[in-house]
């Protein structure tokens, strides 16, 4: 997918998140936080010439990530992107105890993914650019 | 997760689900959907011994066997959770657009999932 299409979709993610809650709506809102910042760091990657659009890939780049960790990503990634990928990560290491296990979130752990998120999308940005939207 | 825990989770999940607008997160339905679906497909395979307990499969095109070798009773919500694997495949992860017809349309596959499974 574009850079447009990634941020239309997170933008569509963050739309549903504002209609759960992260207590009663545990598995959602993890997964759409995640599908959310996963979209940021595809529009970013492909900002900086990293990944392709193309699906599948092109050029000898490989095309979108859907996760930290699939498709391996080798090559070496700039401090904000880093700090994007720690912040993704740590959404993703969610998934098997409570969207896949039977934890729910508690009001703490609730900021942490928001904040996590807010780092997903201060790092994304500082690449993307002031002309970001949506 | 043991057969009743997946039911508790997917009970969570459709509740979340109903939060969301059939127009305007068409998109995040059909995903939802999906993450729905995990829980009743693993609550089924549990119930029909086909995986243990510590044991799961995300998606149908993950089984550990085809799903024509499922247990003949869970082989129609697998069949719909295969089409919905493939609405998530098609307009989550890829480009195709969703709009509200598509969100209904996962919601059917889902019901007929929740109905094996209840």
């Amino acid at each position: 997918m574009n850079i447009a299409m990634h941020l239309e979709r997170a933008a569509a993610f963050e739309r549903a998140l504002a209609r759960l809650d992260p207590v009663e709506d545990t598995e959602l809102f993890v997964v759409f936080l995640m599908r959310a910042g996963t979209h940021r760091v595809n529009a970013a990657l492909h900002a900086l010439g990293l990944t392709s659009g193309v699906m599948g890939g092109a050029a000898g780049k490989i095309g979108d990530l859907n996760h930290t960790y699939k498709p391996k990503l080798d090559v070496a990634l700039p401090p904000a992107m880093q700090q994007a990928f720690k912040h993704l990560s740590l959404l993703e290491n969610l998934r098997p105890e409570f969207v896949r296990g039977p934890r729910v979130l508690d009001h703490a752990m609730a900021d942490a993914c928001r904040a996590a998120y807010a780092g997903i999308r201060a790092h994304t940005d500082s690449i993307l650019g002031a002309g970001v939207t949506p | 997760m043991t057969h009743d825990e997946h039911l508790v989770k997917a009970r969570r999940i459709v509740a979340s689900l109903e939060k969301l607008s059939l127009e305007s997160d068409a998109m995040c339905v059909i995903d939802g959907a999906v993450i729905a679906g995990y829980n009743l497909g693993n609550a089924l395979l549990h119930r029909h011994g086909v995986l243990p307990d510590v044991e799961h499969a995300n998606t149908p095109s993950k089984l550990p066997v085809a799903p024509a070798q499922l247990p003949t009773a869970i082989q129609p919500a697998f069949a719909a959770f295969t089409e919905l694997e493939r609405l998530r495949l098609e307009h989550v992860r890829s480009p195709g657009a969703c709009d509200t017809t598509l969100a209904k349309r996962a919601w059917q596959l889902l019901d007929e999932i929740r109905h094996a499974a209840s």
